[in-house]
């Protein structure tokens, strides 16, 4: 080596053909695709790289939900340009919607980071017992992430992109995953990951505490459950393979309804029976979710940096009956008493866009610390990053709540009214109004599923979007109506009157309102057109003929 | 280490080995050669072996120019012999001569003179300037050339000296307007970086920046004062002998003052300015501010309740012009010391330099001191070294004011003006009042009514920033000197060492806006070095009319960097002498990270010139990058000149009109690698880093930190060159006497196999990073042309010059089409907000504009109401009265992406500039114009100013325009923007970024005379100039921006403007 260098130092031009080796400069600092994939600790890293994707502000923390915008339930409570009122109107093109994008993205490159781990890791002889672990997770993570594509995207007519690097061998980094034909291909490969998730993973309940967060068993059953609920709309057949999965996750898994509805939002049983699958957050360490904060009103009252994003319609107030358990804990309203760092306060908000309400589920975190002498909130259950502003407070994507209610839809969809009125009773029995269901209809499961979920990942507008696809046009006049709110005459006093003059009296649900506003004009909602999103146009450039995109939206 | 330690050790075997070969060729005299070919070709050889045994004796003498100052540094030879001397600082000489001796004196910018010694012991002689600049020494890549023999394109800068008196701080900022082809575009007032030198064009989409070779030395350290030349190698066929590391961009060669012999000298300059920013935006008061949000939400009933004063008074005041808080009259400093003297064989040069230049944003400057010690050392008349070292410790502090969230010219207008820059206990004022009696007496402080904007005075001056960068560099030269005649070789050894240190601390931002309850102490260390090793050899010789020129060299470069850097948070106390790691409360991640390269190179070129009238070169380089993946290192650059100079030919009359005529013609290819990563042959996983510091993780119970693994981008293991290939015709022609000089050329550019992230065939849905690939192709072609006449009218030299450049910049292919014969298109440029500007498509300038057309707003409500296509349908449902109309050029019904058009893009198609002056006695004065037209710019910084559905921001005044009715100037105010008048890519944005601007004016005075009324200081040659200048005086532009040259792509997000600055200069020599 010593001589070669030298010979080229003097002579390099006559001793080309041997400095080969001098010239291979190797890199240093992370490990190459060699000598990766060895050790549990590699497949770990792996996978923290794809739950990363679930806590950023484009996923979880706040892009997701401006879709909500569309639905019946959610209004921007602050003005926004197109990039997100394209959303609410249902009017997308494809262009404009910058947020989807970033969701779109976010998606895939979690599908090529479970694949990349699945891939590597069905290559090893005998996997140790925690990379099989690991394995499983990104199974799960791959048919999560899948998921959610393909109900935003996907139709019976036209399928999203998807693929498995086990297909190939070796897989070409650089290949275009290929587009299914149907939506329900999708579905069908989601499924088959989610059981091989499921031979490899443990319940939660086998769980320490250090590996809280990571997928389980139940989180993979549950994503079964929606699966089955979405693909329903195709097939009605698979109805039939809800309730016993519903039933596993409460026999095998121990997953339950918590006593008190308000139990189910708090801190202390973010990892409590109820819980299947949510973003792990934590204040101090700005990991996890933005979404209390997004909600949270607009600067919280000069306290705290909340962004005031989304608030609760007059039209979802109007849904709960006055005794339901589930109203308060969801939507506060003028003069409902709080605790805000420490402090007791009445609520009103005068930030803004006017609506007279706000989302309650997410303000545990807020409860504890105390005021500085500056009048800010310091607590060390939410984030000390304005920008980022996290709690402790685990954001639920799955749980045993919308369980049932899957369980109940798929019992009435079978015909199995009297079935699925005890599992819808259990629901209503705990938000305070009794047993009322003999034998529920559809519209029952809508009331209860409405109540129990909003201002939830559920995902209102998408519930509203697969009924109408399935025949109940209460789902497309939901969908199209006009939203409102309510007006006072003071807004920055909690014990204010409502301002009668400026406002309209309106019926909503059969109940009367007075100083009524209209926050929302009425939209119309193609059914043939804005059931799935728009790929972005881009992307559909970009793919040279491999996307193609869904029907009535532009695709240059 | 000891890896270095060996190739010292190896050097200086080298260096050894060469001095044996001395002592052999020692006996054999051969006479030196000269470079004037007029001289060469009047020796004969046998001449000299007459004249060698004849007796021989010294003169004296001295060499002064027409005004009878002494003109150290001429070059004096005995014609027929190798005896040779070089006057001293006062022109005075001494040297061995025979009887019958002729003494041949040239010196650069004089004519040659021979004289016949005869008896005489003592000569005075007298040279005159040599107005034809055609026998000026330019120096091209590896070697000099005589101006009037290029055959290839290459500029020079006309008057260094003069330039050097402006306030600028780097060589890019003095390039501008001096040659046409290459275009200077600062980067706005930002201290920490330097303008972007594009040369004919931009041929890469990673970005190219042109390769400084100083005195041989790529990338080596200078002192600006020091420079004494500077040449543009336009053409590939010139820039081809730099291959690798010349880049696509183009090579800027640096000469700086060497080392000579003679008493020692001393310089002191001095240059000293004030500078101020111009034309700067305003923001509304708090008054107009809440006008402009009631008539946003359509009235003032439907104000939050924080626009109450009577609920929250703090809003009734203005208190505070954000704008005027951020600004301030800059200092700047230039201060030169050098000192040069020593002995023929041995010399030396020492130059302190120190640059003081500060923003004209608050707290944002750049301090620089460079120390630079050269010398030379002739052991005998074969063996020369030199050695260049060099110092520099800089440490700049510059400002972001691109970002839209926290840009501080973005959030001078955002903040509201009832806001304070400091609270009455001193810290930093927010958006409202952060007082907890304040909170508890009016319920809130209302912040919710503005923003999320940072007061910009803190952002330019809270944190503590301790960062400096120290460079070292030295070059050793080992000449060996005509051993054989003609032949030379230099072997050059080249060592740099950057060391960085940075220590930051911020503090908790408390107050409303972008609170953040943090404190973060950050520490980073870096440390870099590059040595090469070139070793060339040369053989030129003119045997009769045959002027025959070989070059062969060998480049060997080594590379490796390290860096590490820590942080933590939460420390309880924010003093200065606290901020210290042992009191922070929370430890985050250490990071470091480590780059290694090596390159090789080999090069060989010949030249052939026959009787002065045909002139050609042929060049050919091998560079191998050992980024590249294994089996695609190396990449072949050929290059080829012709020229003819036709006034030599015989049959064309000699006559003082046409002094030179001259056709050229140039072909070559040259590569580039810079935009590919260090070590690229070995792909590595990426780590996660989440935001600041803060690593994401899912799993466990508190959520602790970790750190992901993942594979970032598709990978292509055939990565390769990029080549760009440049055909070059000109002309040069001197006329009447010399005194007009034209340069003209066309070229025309390809730049192939870009390296590029692919994008047509690579989708989101792939899950990763597109990968690099070689693909599509981009030509720029152009005419260029200068001209310079210079006269005297009595005691008056006066010269007028001018310049211009066109470039016409086409994608030419961009990659193959799909089945159904849609060509790919690029959408990468820059985005602002949610603003993407920016289409390029085959056939159409690289980053080219593509937006919908607007025309102007709607005046009337029966406008919006005919606007319909063809089938009857309404275009634009949603707008009123003062929105912006957008044509539908689909004529589909509505306005969406299939309205979008390309509207040309942000490279200049006309570059222009023009200067003239004058010297008179003692006084001298110069002004240069400097302009571009037909050129782009998108306005973003209008979606942020001008635009109400954008947060709860403050605005720029000119919004107010959109109160007085319908304005085509700003669309209607509304807090929804339900037209997309700010939302829809419109040419709203677009703007002409055409200008002309009177760049710099100086006004020269000689003390001179002065000086030399003390007799030791006339002894000395002493000199004493002063003078007063004045930059960016005046710009001419219809662009409504702060200032038209942005940089970039032409994406203006509110950019620091460039300053206009008055300055004084001193330069003392004695």
């Amino acid at each position: 080596m010593k001589f070669k260098t030298i010979s080229i130092l003097l002579l390099s031009s006559l001793t080309l053909a041997s400095c080969n080796d001098w010239m291979d400069v190797k890199s240093e600092g992370t490990a190459t695709e060699a000598s990766f994939w060895k050790s549990d600790k590699d497949f770990s890293d792996a996978l923290v790289a794809v739950y990363s994707n679930m806590e950023l502000e484009e996923t979880w923390g706040r892009n997701l939900f401006w879709e909500q915008g569309a639905s019946d339930d959610v209004f921007f409570s602050r003005a926004r340009g197109n990039a997100q009122m394209n959303l609410a109107n249902l009017e997308m093109d494809g262009s404009t919607e910058g947020s989807i994008k970033d969701i779109y993205t976010y998606m895939y490159q979690m599908m090529a980071r479970s694949n990349n781990i699945i891939y590597n890791g069905l290559k090893l002889q005998s996997p140790s017992t925690a990379i099989s672990h690991h394995i499983g997770e990104a199974y799960f993570l791959r048919a999560f992430s899948h998921f959610m594509i393909a109900y935003r995207y996907g139709r019976a007519d036209n399928g999203v992109p998807f693929v498995r690097y086990e297909d190939y061998n070796p897989y070409d980094d650089s290949t275009i995953p290929p587009q299914r034909a149907t939506v329900m291909e999708n579905y069908d490969l989601i499924i088959k990951d989610l059981d091989k998730a499921i031979e490899r993973l443990p319940w939660f309940n086998e769980y320490t505490a250090d590996d809280y967060g990571r997928a389980t068993k139940d989180a993979a059953i549950a994503l079964k459950v929606k699966t089955y609920a979405y693909w329903a709309q195709h097939d009605k057949s698979k109805w039939a393979q809800i309730p016993a999965l519903v039933d596993l996750l409460e026999t095998g898994g121990g997953r339950g309804l918590l006593d008190n509805f308000a139990d189910v939002f708090t801190v202390a049983n973010e990892w409590g029976k109820e819980s299947i699958w949510s973003v792990n957050s934590t204040g101090a360490t700005m990991a996890g979710s933005i979404f209390p904060g997004i909600c949270l009103d607009n600067k919280g009252w000069g306290r705290y940096n909340g962004w005031g994003n989304f608030k609760p319609t007059l039209e979802l107030w109007a849904e709960y009956d006055q005794k339901d358990l589930r109203r308060p804990v969801t939507i506060m309203q003028y003069g409902d008493e709080f605790t805000f760092f420490g402090e007791k306060r009445k609520f009103y908000s005068s930030t803004d866009l006017e609506c007279g309400f706000m989302f309650n589920k997410y303000m545990d975190p807020y409860k504890y610390g105390s005021v500085n002498e500056k009048g800010a909130g310091v607590s060390s259950y939410v984030s000390s990053n304005g920008d980022r502003p996290t709690t402790d407070l685990n954001v639920p994507i799955l749980r045993f709540g919308e369980m049932l209610l899957f369980k109940a839809e798929a019992l009435i969809e079978q015909g199995k009214g009297g079935e699925a009125a005890p599992v819808l009773n259990r629901i209503s029995k705990r938000a305070g109004m009794g047993e009322p269901y003999t034998n529920p209809t559809i519209y029952d499961l809508m009331h209860e599923r409405r109540c129990e979920l909003a201002g939830e990942y559920t995902d209102r507008v998408m519930d509203l979007k697969r009924w109408a696809a399935e025949g109940y046009t209460i789902a497309k006049t939901r969908l199209e109506s006009s939203k409102h709110g309510l007006k006072y005459l003071n807004r920055s006093d909690p014990a204010s009157a409502l301002d009668t003059t400026n406002s309209v009296e309106m019926t909503i649900n059969g109940k009367t309102y007075k100083g009524v506003i209209q926050i929302m004009a009425a939209k119309t909602y193609d059914a043939t057109k804005s059931c799935v999103l728009p790929y972005a146009v881009n992307e559909v450039i970009k793919a040279k003929g491999a996307l193609k995109q869904n029907n009535g939206y532009p695709s240059k | 280490m000891k890896k270095t330690q060996r190739w010292y050790l190896i050097w200086g075997a080298l260096a050894i080995g060469v001095l044996p070969l001395r002592a052999e060729v020692k006996s054999t005299s051969y006479p030196q050669q000269m470079l004037s070919s007029v001289l060469m070709s009047s020796t004969s050889e046998g001449a000299q072996s007459l004249n060698a045994v004849q007796q021989q004796r010294k003169i004296v003498g001295s060499v002064k120019d027409e005004k009878g100052i002494g003109i150290p540094g001429v070059n004096i030879k005995v014609r027929g012999t190798n005896h040779n001397a070089v006057s001293d600082f006062d022109g005075n000489f001494s040297v061995t001569i025979d009887n019958n001796a002729t003494l041949v004196f040239t010196y650069v910018g004089f004519n040659n003179q021979e004289v016949v010694v005869g008896n005489k012991s003592k000569l005075d002689v007298v040279l005159k300037e040599d107005s034809k600049t055609l026998n000026e020494i330019v120096v091209i890549g590896y070697g000099k050339m005589k101006k009037g023999d290029l055959s290839a394109a290459v500029s020079t800068v006309a008057n260094v000296s003069a330039l050097q008196e402006r306030p600028v701080a780097n060589a890019a900022e003095m390039l501008q307007g001096q040659i046409p082809g290459v275009s200077v575009v600062s980067n706005g007032g930002h201290t920490g970086s330097t303008p972007t030198i594009t040369i004919r064009g931009m041929g890469s989409r990673s970005g190219e920046t042109p390769l400084y070779v100083v005195d041989g030395v790529p990338g080596a350290p200078f002192n600006f004062s020091d420079v004494t030349s500077i040449t543009v190698l336009k053409d590939a066929a010139s820039a081809a002998i730099y291959g690798a590391y010349a880049g696509s961009a183009g090579v800027i060669l640096v000469t700086t003052k060497q080392a000579s012999a003679g008493k020692p000298t001393f310089e002191y300059s001095v240059v000293s300015g004030l500078s101020t920013s111009q034309n700067l935006p305003q923001s509304l008061t708090i008054d107009e501010e809440r006008k402009v949000r009631a008539a946003a939400l359509g009235g003032e009933q439907y104000l939050p309740d924080g626009w109450d004063v009577t609920k929250n008074p703090y809003i009734g005041t203005t208190r505070t012009d954000w704008v005027d808080a951020i600004f301030r009259t800059a200092v700047y400093q230039r201060h030169n010391f050098s000192v040069s003297g020593g002995t023929d064989d041995f010399s030396n040069r020492l130059s302190l330099e120190y640059n003081d230049k500060q923003g004209t944003l608050l707290n944002t400057y750049n301090k620089e001191i460079t120390a630079r010690f050269n010398s030379q050392f002739k052991f005998n008349k074969y063996v020369r070294l030199r050695e260049d070292l060099s110092w520099q410790q800089s440490s700049p502090r510059d400002v972001n004011t691109s970002s839209a969230e926290s840009g501080v010219l973005v959030c001078a207008l955002e903040m509201p003006r009832n806001a304070e820059v400091y609270t009455a206990d001193g810290s930093f004022g927010g958006t409202a009042p952060q007082d907890a009696a304040y909170i508890a007496k009016y319920g809130s402080n209302y912040s919710d009514i503005h923003g999320d904007v940072i007061n910009p005075v803190r952002t330019l001056t809270a944190n503590f920033i301790d960062y400096n960068l120290s460079k070292v560099t030295s070059s050793t030269f080992l000449d060996i000197m005509e051993p054989i005649r003609g032949l030379n070789f230099t072997s050059r050894f080249t060592y740099k060492t950057n060391n960085s240190f940075e220590k930051d601390f911020s503090p908790r931002r408390l107050e409303p806006g972008k609170p953040l309850n943090k404190n973060t102490l950050y520490y980073g260390s870096s440390r870099s070095y590059e040595w090469n090793i070139e070793n060339t050899l040369t053989y030129d010789r003119v045997i009769n009319r045959h002027n025959i020129g070989l070059m062969a060299s060998s480049t060997t470069t080594e590379y490796k960097y390290r860096d590490f850097s820590a942080s933590a948070n939460d420390f309880q106390s924010e003093e200065e002498a606290l901020m210290y790691f042992g009191n922070a409360g929370t430890y985050l991640n250490p990071t470091d990270s480590y780059a290694f390269d090596r390159n090789l190179s080999i090069v060989g070129r010949a030249s052939y010139s026959w009787a002065d009238r045909y002139f050609m070169t042929a060049s050919m380089r091998r560079d191998y990058a050992g980024r590249l993946p294994q089996g695609h290192k190396y990449g072949d650059f050929p290059s080829a000149t012709l020229a003819w100079k036709l006034t030599s030919e015989p049959f064309m009359p000699k006559s003082d009109v046409l002094n030179l005529l001259k056709l050229r013609a140039s072909w070559g290819r040259i590569g580039n690698v810079g935009s590919i990563a260090y070590g690229y042959g070995y792909p590595t996983y990426s780590n996660y880093i989440f935001g600041s510091g803060d690593v994401g993780q899912q799993a466990g119970k508190d959520a602790p930190v970790a750190t992901g693994k993942y594979k970032a981008n598709g990978y292509n293991a055939k990565l390769t060159w990029e080549t760009s290939e440049q055909l070059d015709l000109g002309v040069d022609i001197a006329m009447f006497n010399n005194r007009l000089n034209v340069v003209a050329d066309y070229y025309k550019k390809k730049t192939m196999g870009l390296i590029r992230q692919q994008d047509a065939g690579w989708t989101s849905s792939i899950g990763l990073g597109a990968m690099y690939i070689n693909d599509g192709e981009i030509h720029n072609s152009g005419f260029e042309f200068a001209a310079t006449w210079k006269d005297k009218i009595g005691a008056v030299d006066y010269w007028v010059s001018g310049n211009f450049a066109t470039l016409k910049n086409v994608v030419y292919n961009i990659g193959a089409a799909d089945a159904t014969g849609n060509k790919p298109v690029w959408t990468d440029g820059g985005t602002f907000k949610d603003l993407n500007p920016y289409r390029t498509e085959e056939g159409q300038p690289l980053y080219s504009f593509y937006l919908v057309k607007n025309d102007g707003v709607f005046k009337t409500q029966s406008e919006i109401d005919n606007y319909k296509n063809a089938a009857g349908k309404l275009i634009q449902p949603k707008a009123q009265v003062g929105d912006l109309k957008f044509i539908d050029k689909n004529a589909n019904g509505s306005i969406d992406s299939g309205d979008k058009e390309f509207m040309g893009n942000a490279m200049p198609k006309l570059t222009y500039a023009f200067s003239t002056g004058f010297n008179w006695k003692k006084l001298s004065f110069s002004m240069m114009l400097q302009g571009v037209a037909n050129t782009k710019i998108f306005n973003a910084y209008k979606f942020l100013t001008l635009n109400e559905s954008v947060s709860n921001f403050n605005r720029s005044r000119e919004i107010l325009k959109a109160l007085d009715g319908p304005n085509n100037a700003v669309p209607r105010i509304s807090s929804s923007d339900p037209n997309g008048n700010f939302s829809t890519v419109s040419d709203y944005y677009l703007e002409n970024g055409s200008y002309l601007r009177i760049k710099n004016v100086t006004v020269g005075y000689s003390l001179t005379s002065l000086l030399q009324k003390w007799n030791y200081l006339a002894s000395r040659n002493s000199s004493l100039d002063l003078t007063f200048s004045v930059d960016n005086l005046a710009t001419i532009t219809s662009y409504s921006g702060i200032d038209p040259e942005v940089g970039g792509v032409g994406l203006d997000g509110g950019q620091y403007p460039i300053a206009r600055t008055f300055s004084l200069g001193l330069k003392l020599k004695f």
